[in-house]
């Protein structure tokens, strides 16, 4: 038979036994995290869960409407802009053409230049102003509501302002330039390099100043992790 | 007296030189504007992409002078409209601010570089190809006017 004391003493090596395990438990699941911490990134902003693409009902600088395909089997970097942009985006552009260049033969990896002024910018406008930059840029281009979609998604600001009858007008994006706008109107907009992963999910953003060494290394540690 | 006995290539060739260089120095483009105390330091036209339709220039503003220079208006020779711009930027977002004047402050001056200040050109008579000089005009507020040429590159230390 056995004794009080003897089943207490049974109970104590369980209790043990259990704060060991679990300890252990804890000691290799908080370890393992130690030894294979998150990549530290020089500029890149990851989404804490990626989010996947819808549809997008645009078209490319040859005016082919655009597949899901595009998105898939290599990562992309997203600039919205415009043409008749004498400042930033000639800047911007310079630097991811050359970031094509340094990261040469990685073939894993695309440019695409969405425009959000679809009344001034034309396919043939836009071909030859992405290739200036670098042969492999793919400009994109939609109607106005469907540039404000997809510029949503994203979470890239833009508005455009015009100056009709010596009064400035800020037309939202989504909406057609007012007749009598002209030729000569400002295109405000994000400068944010968004990111698209090979599953074609929205996975992150690059902040502006751009660097080009630090793009290159931030993206082969995305590349490789 | 020494100077009968000098050939007179002795002479005039030193003061030929220094007449040549002194109008060659007049001409340099790009340069020095009228003003003695204004100066342009690494004027450019950045060569804008085919199919892009604007041109920012871009300079540094020296002003040497006790008194603050303010320009009121330029012009482009290349094209129809010049305007007075600056990047602005509101967290990832970039806004283009139009001013109506620059002011240089005495004796300081002012940069028009990427990213910030610049010349809009607008309107080209025809698209600017590289080496391309185009002659800016700056009016001041204080009546004078003058002028710049700029050549047309790919970047500033091109």
């Amino acid at each position: 038979m056995i004794s009080v004391n003897a089943t207490r003493k049974l109970h104590h090596y369980w209790l043990y036994a259990m704060v060991i395990v679990v300890s252990l438990t804890l000691g290799i699941f908080v370890g393992a995290r130690q030894l294979s911490p998150e990549p530290v990134y020089n500029n890149a902003q990851l989404l804490p869960a990626p989010k996947m693409l819808p549809e997008f009902n645009l078209t490319n600088h040859y005016g082919e409407a655009i597949r899901s395909s595009l998105w898939r089997g290599r990562w992309s970097l997203v600039f919205f802009g415009f043409t008749s942009c004498p400042d930033i985006c000639p800047l911007e552009l310079q630097k991811l053409g050359k970031l094509l260049r340094v990261m040469q033969g990685n073939t894993g990896l695309q440019v695409v230049f969405i425009s959000v002024d679809p009344e001034r910018d034309t396919p043939t406008k836009l071909r030859d102003y992405v290739g200036f930059f670098h042969p492999d840029i793919v400009a994109l281009q939609g109607s106005n509501s469907e540039l404000a979609r997809t510029a949503q998604f994203f979470g890239a600001a833009y508005d455009r302002s015009v100056i009709i009858d010596s009064k400035l007008l800020r037309v939202p994006a989504g909406i057609d330039m007012p007749d009598g706008s002209g030729d000569v109107y400002q295109v405000n907009h994000s400068t944010r390099i968004f990111i698209v992963n090979p599953e074609g999910a929205y996975s992150g953003s690059f902040m502006p100043p751009f660097d080009v060494e630090q793009l290159e290394a931030d993206l082969n540690l995305m590349m490789t992790h | 007296m020494l100077l009968p006995f000098l050939p007179v290539n002795t002479i005039f060739k030193p003061i030929a030189i220094m007449v040549i260089l002194f109008f060659s120095a007049l001409l340099c483009p790009g340069v020095a504007i009228a003003q003695a105390e204004l100066t342009v330091q690494n004027p450019w036209v950045k060569l804008a992409p085919p199919g892009a339709s604007v041109n920012a220039a871009y300079m540094n503003l020296r002003n040497d002078s006790p008194e603050e220079k303010i320009i009121v208006a330029v012009s482009a020779d290349c094209c129809t409209q010049v305007m007075m711009h600056q990047t602005r930027r509101e967290g990832d977002k970039v806004y283009m601010d139009h001013h109506d004047r620059l002011i240089i402050p005495a004796q300081s001056e002012l940069q028009l570089a990427p990213g910030g200040l610049h010349l809009m050109l607008l309107g080209a008579n025809a698209p600017l190809t590289l080496n391309d000089k185009v002659n800016i005009h700056f009016d001041f507020a204080d009546g004078t006017q003058h002028s710049v040429s700029i050549p047309v590159k790919k970047a500033a230390d091109d």
